[in-house]
């Protein structure tokens, strides 16, 4: 019997109230690893359009230092 | 040509609310000058840095919003670079298509800042018995069913099935 995914689908399209921008870093840190780097939309399911959002906030968030560049293990 | 810039910048956490008074005076004198205008401006406070700057793992932070033009922002962004107590800082124009007439209008100038912190004086007292509410509720619970636990414990020694119904 084949598997099959469930389609995931964006957050950002269907909850309208949640805000993207940089300064919420608590939202972006969803999308981001425990190293800091951006997931993947293949991953969090975030539709094209919003995933070039919050990678724009995400990278935003790390030049004011809100979020992290990179998180080494020292 | 004007535009709606939003500006952050993280102070050094050292000075206090003296350092941050004399630093927005320093930048409204800037602004003013060149024909600009603060827009609101507030303060997010002392926070932790999500890295090390200038070996300060602490910041604080203050969000303008500004309009003016660009010999504004790059004036403003020189005169960061010399003074000492800016750690960092970084402008964005605003694309979303707004009524620059009527935002100028609003402009509630430097001001806003000091508005705030009276307004969060305010809001603190309030806050504070509703998280008390919230944490008595589960202490009582938890009671009743420690005393309904005792109850259940002393009175049935002998019928352990009756017991389970009960609870």
């Amino acid at each position: 019997m084949a598997y099959y995914k469930k389609r995931k689908v964006c957050r950002f399209c269907i909850n309208k109230d949640m805000e993207l921008t940089y300064k919420n870093p608590d939202v972006l840190l969803n999308y981001v690893t425990e190293r800091g780097k951006i997931i993947p939309r293949r991953i969090s399911g975030v539709c094209s359009k919003h995933q070039r959002e919050l990678s724009r906030e995400i990278k935003r968030a790390r030049t004011i230092a809100l979020l992290p560049f990179t998180v080494t293990g020292r | 040509m004007k535009r709606h810039y939003e500006l952050t910048t993280i102070l050094k956490p050292e000075g206090g609310n003296e350092a941050v008074r004399q630093f927005v005076e320093r930048v409204d004198g800037i602004i003013s000058d060149f024909n600009g205008k603060v827009i609101n401006l507030s303060s997010w406070g002392e926070r932790k840095l999500a890295y090390e700057i200038k070996k300060n793992l602490k910041g604080h932070y203050l969000f303008f919003n500004l309009i003016g033009d660009g010999v504004l922002i790059n004036e403003l962004e020189r005169n960061f670079n010399i003074w000492e107590g800016v750690l960092k800082y970084m402008t964005i124009v605003v694309e979303e298509k707004e009524d620059l007439e009527e935002l100028e209008s609003s402009a509630r100038g430097v001001a806003s800042l000091f508005e705030k912190e009276e307004r969060r004086v305010v809001e603190k007292p309030v806050v504070k018995p509703v998280e008390k509410k919230e944490e008595k509720k589960p202490i009582d619970d938890s009671r009743k069913y420690n005393e309904q636990l005792q109850k259940s414990l002393s009175g049935a020694g002998e019928d352990d099935d009756e017991k389970d119904v009960e609870l």
